[in-house]
């Protein structure tokens, strides 16, 4: 990559921007530069060895003679029914073989070019990788010496079977010309029923390779923030403009991280710029159509703002992949603006390695274009440490403290808002937060409230008001009290300063309100008096709710998004309950929110609106 | 589905300290404090250096509201780990629910000196536990080292202005309430309440300036806004305002 330092007015780089004569660093990124190779691909050929017997050590060295050994295609094993090349663990199925040998040779040209290498493997239930006759990876094994005999550290089962673990290789031990990879793979117990191995091999000679992101937070008229994480250390560099192929700012630091964090500043309000990410040498993504975002509209903006909400949405598995595949068929080319999480983002205990696979595998499109706004959920709360905001949850999110994005600062990211366009987003902690009206969180709730100009206000949290589905809100000891706290301590506060819309999870099923006001009790209080609109809120239906002053509001349960719960599902403030998995779509404009359930399987199951009649 | 796992592992594995300490912690997730609280006794006579225990178990009996169980089980992890910032936090909220105010307020001190991170509920605890032990003057310096530190600390400020005012401090209190307007978008709610200080302070013209700002604020904000109930609630409190300062 060439990179030029010149003096070039900013005026002329984005428009809108001050005038003057800054110092601009342009960088002329050729895609070339984005350069990763595969030494070995999925599904490669292979060398290997199934015969039950001892080959000692000398087996992993480069000169090893393995010109008897079988050779097939990855992958290898048996017991699954996926397997490519069938492999032979013995004649006594409870007592099968504990290890079998693989071995590859693959050339590298030129190994003082490689900046980072990158080793995916797939191994069950344990392996040993040597490069050029180096252990490289020790994956589910134990410490200290390993044996022929020695069985790997546990069997793995679910979805671990099938989890490629990534892994960092110093691209030092890479040689000129001939290299070769050697493997053991390790049962866990001799009466296993299966055994599985395959990895892909990359290198690059740009930037070190990314795993995970990038991912973008806090996105405001003027600003944003790209995340993302290597293996290796680096500097944190992002590359962005007008066009893919006209990346000519950048932003970033120096100092060496694995996990990057790069705020672009003096942005111009709803404007869409495309991005890629690496060093001032090299790229590691972007650069390409797909890695773009869109800032946020400045106030009074009279456009039309599209909100994803995802609740419960962290199984990492097929019925969050289904959830996120209707959304993405139902939006098609229309950009996301806002994206919410309701909390339990990734199960079972919000780890990073979950948050991986929930998170950032299952929403990789998303995440680079549209900035997520998450709440912690319980179990996300189980890795992350409240008091010291660290843990999974925190260190992953970086969430504004101080106002950043508007609304007043809360001192901590527990708790946040921010504004889009017309609309203040309020951010509350059901979990693990003071809940107390005098507490700190409620007593910023109210200040931040008295100080929002915006034409909708819209709250979320984890824990629901009112629910009958998986969680039942008539319990007071459920869930702690969350559920009743937040209904007697957060509703009054939030409704007296004419909140429209509230969000949640929490309990697995879709359950949304009619047009509620003063309902702070059990199901069984709730009085005419307190259903403003008892109609479906549909303008084709009972008529949409009709907000004439400041009361009135809709409260949605979506904790939907990764599986279903069950329950009575009859609270008598709903206007449906549903136990069906799917997402929430709004579209907030001048004058009204219009709010879609969408299933999984791509069908809208409700609809309301609420129409500010000022 | 975790904890039937963890179970079924225990099956098995009965004097697995580990095993009853992770039940416990998932126990203690779910709400269940007496199932969590029996894993977690059951994990320290197992294994009585699993040290974690006697964190999990401080913070379990926190929670399910038995303090002084809390405290000594607490007391236990800070033998080995005195630095510890947020067991020496724990520590503080145990002292604070046990009402050993004074105590409560010096531990909640050597706990953030050792935190890297402090939520602003933290110092509003400290406060309030200094204003319990009849230290208010300490307290108001206790949430100005909180808000010097976080910044951002809408709550401690609005904390340390009711603690002045109790104090009579009144210049000290518009000093902050100025603070407070400088940076609020929406002026109306601060200055009611500069309007009221000002009141205390027999400052009626003032205060009557104050008052008819706040209404005027008020009546130019959206209907949306303005029929807020929160928002009717504070004209009422401008208008009695205005009258009192009129000598009404």
């Amino acid at each position: 990559m060439r990179i030029t330092t010149v003096l070039i007015p900013l005026v002329f780089l984005v428009a809108g921007c001050s005038s003057g004569t800054p110092v601009v660093t342009i960088v002329v990124p050729p895609g070339p530069d984005l350069t990763v190779s595969a030494l070995v691909r999925v599904g490669a050929t292979w060398k290997f060895l199934d015969d039950g017997t001892d080959q000692g050590t000398a087996w992993r060295e480069p000169d090893f003679d393995d010109t008897t050994w079988a050779s097939g295609q990855a992958e290898f094993g048996y017991g699954d029914g996926d397997e490519t090349t069938l492999t032979n663990f013995g004649p006594d199925p409870a007592n099968k073989f504990v290890t079998t040998y693989f071995r590859r040779e693959f050339q590298v040209d030129d190994p003082a070019q490689v900046v980072d290498a990158l080793l995916t493997l797939l191994a069950d239930d344990g392996a040993l990788v040597y490069l050029n006759g180096i252990e490289v990876v020790r994956d589910n094994m134990p410490v200290g010496a390993i044996a022929f005999s020695t069985l790997a550290t546990g069997a793995i089962s679910g979805t671990t079977e099938t989890t490629r673990r990534v892994n960092a290789i110093d691209p030092v031990l890479l040689r000129q010309g001939r290299n070769v990879l050697a493997v053991e793979v390790h049962q866990g117990d001799i009466t296993s029923s299966d055994l599985s191995f395959d990895l892909d091999f990359l290198i690059s000679t740009g930037a070190p390779f990314v795993v995970r992101g990038p991912y973008l937070q806090q996105v405001t008229r003027t600003s944003i923030i790209v995340r993302w994480r290597t293996l290796r250390p680096s500097e944190s560099r992002v590359h962005y403009g007008a066009a893919a192929d006209a990346l000519f700012l950048n932003a970033g630091s120096d100092a060496l991280a694995t996990d990057h964090e790069v705020l672009l500043t003096d942005l111009t309000a709803d404007t869409v710029y495309y991005y890629a990410i690496g060093t001032s040498t090299g790229l590691a993504a972007g650069a390409d159509d797909s890695h773009n975002f869109r800032t946020a509209p400045a106030a009074g903006s009279t456009r039309s703002i599209r909100v994803w909400v995802i609740g419960d949405s962290g199984t990492a598995n097929i019925n969050s992949q289904r959830v996120a595949d209707a959304y993405r068929a139902f939006a098609g080319n229309e950009r996301t603006d806002v994206w919410l999480m309701l909390g339990d983002n990734a199960y079972g205990s919000g780890t990073d390695a979950q948050y991986q696979a929930a998170v950032f595998e299952t929403y990789p499109d998303f995440l680079r274009t549209t900035a997520v706004w998450p709440t912690i959920g319980n179990h996300d709360a189980v890795s992350a440490d409240s008091p010291t905001e660290s843990g999974p949850y925190y260190d992953i999110f970086t969430l504004p403290r101080h106002g950043e994005t508007g609304g007043i600062g809360s001192g901590t990211e527990a708790y946040y808002s921010f504004d889009y366009g017309n609309i203040h987003f309020i951010c509350l902690d059901s979990q693990d937060t003071d809940r107390a009206v005098d507490g700190a969180m409620l007593t910023w709730l109210q200040a931040d409230l008295a100080d929002t100009m915006a034409e909708f206000v819209v709250a979320f949290w984890h824990h629901p008001p009112y629910s009958k589905g998986s969680h039942d809100s008539d319990d007071a000891g459920d869930s702690g009290g969350r559920l009743r706290d937040m209904r007697e301590r957060a509703l009054p506060l939030l409704e007296a300063a004419g909140v429209d819309l509230v969000l949640t999870g929490h309990s697995h099923s879709y359950e949304r309100t009619v047009f509620l006001n003063g309902h702070y009790g059990t199901s069984d209080t709730l009085t005419p008096a307190m259903i403003l609109d008892g109609g479906n809120g549909r303008e084709a239906g009972d008529g949409a709710y009709a907000k004439n002053g400041a009361a009135g509001a809709v409260y949605v349960v979506a904790g939907n998004a990764g599986q279903t719960g069950g329950g009575s599902l009859d609270h008598p403030a709903m206007s449906i309950s549903l136990n069906a998995r799917g997402s929430l779509v709004l579209d907030i404009g001048p004058g009204r929110i219009d709010g879609r359930f969408l299933d999984e399987g791509g069908v809208v199951q409700d609809t309301f609106t609420i129409l500010r009649g000022e | 589905m975790q904890i039937a796992e963890v179970t079924r592992r225990l099956a098995k594995a009965p004097r697995d300290a580990r095993l009853h300490l992770r039940r416990g912690e998932l126990y203690r997730r779910h709400g269940e404090w007496d199932r969590a609280i029996r894993d977690l006794t059951r994990a320290h006579a197992l294994s009585p250096d699993l040290i974690t225990v006697s964190f999990v178990r401080a913070h379990t009996l926190r929670e399910a509201g038995r303090h002084r169980e809390a405290l000594t089980a607490i007391d236990v992890y800070l033998v080995r780990h005195p630095d510890h910032g947020t067991a020496l936090l724990e520590r503080a909220r145990d002292l604070h629910a046990l009402r050993r105010h004074a105590e409560a307020a010096d531990a909640y001190t050597r706990a953030f000196a050792r935190l890297a991170t402090i939520r602003p509920g933290f110092y509003l605890a400290q406060a309030r536990a200094l204003v319990a032990a009849g230290r208010s003057a300490d307290a108001v310096r206790a949430l100005d080292k909180g808000i010097a530190r976080l910044g951002s600390a809408l709550p401690l400020r609005v904390y340390a202005l009711e603690l002045e005012l109790e104090q009579k401090r009144y210049a000290a209190a518009l000093a902050r309430l100025d603070r407070l307007l400088a940076k609020a978008r929406r002026k109306e709610k601060w200055l009611v309440r500069r309007g009221e200080v000002l009141l205390a302070a027999g400052r009626p013209q003032k205060a009557r300036a104050d008052f008819a700002r706040a209404l005027a604020a008020i009546d130019a904000l959206p209907a949306r806004h303005r029929n807020a109930p929160v928002m009717k609630k504070l004209r009422t409190t401008a208008e009695q305002g205005l009258r009192k300062s009129r000598g009404n």
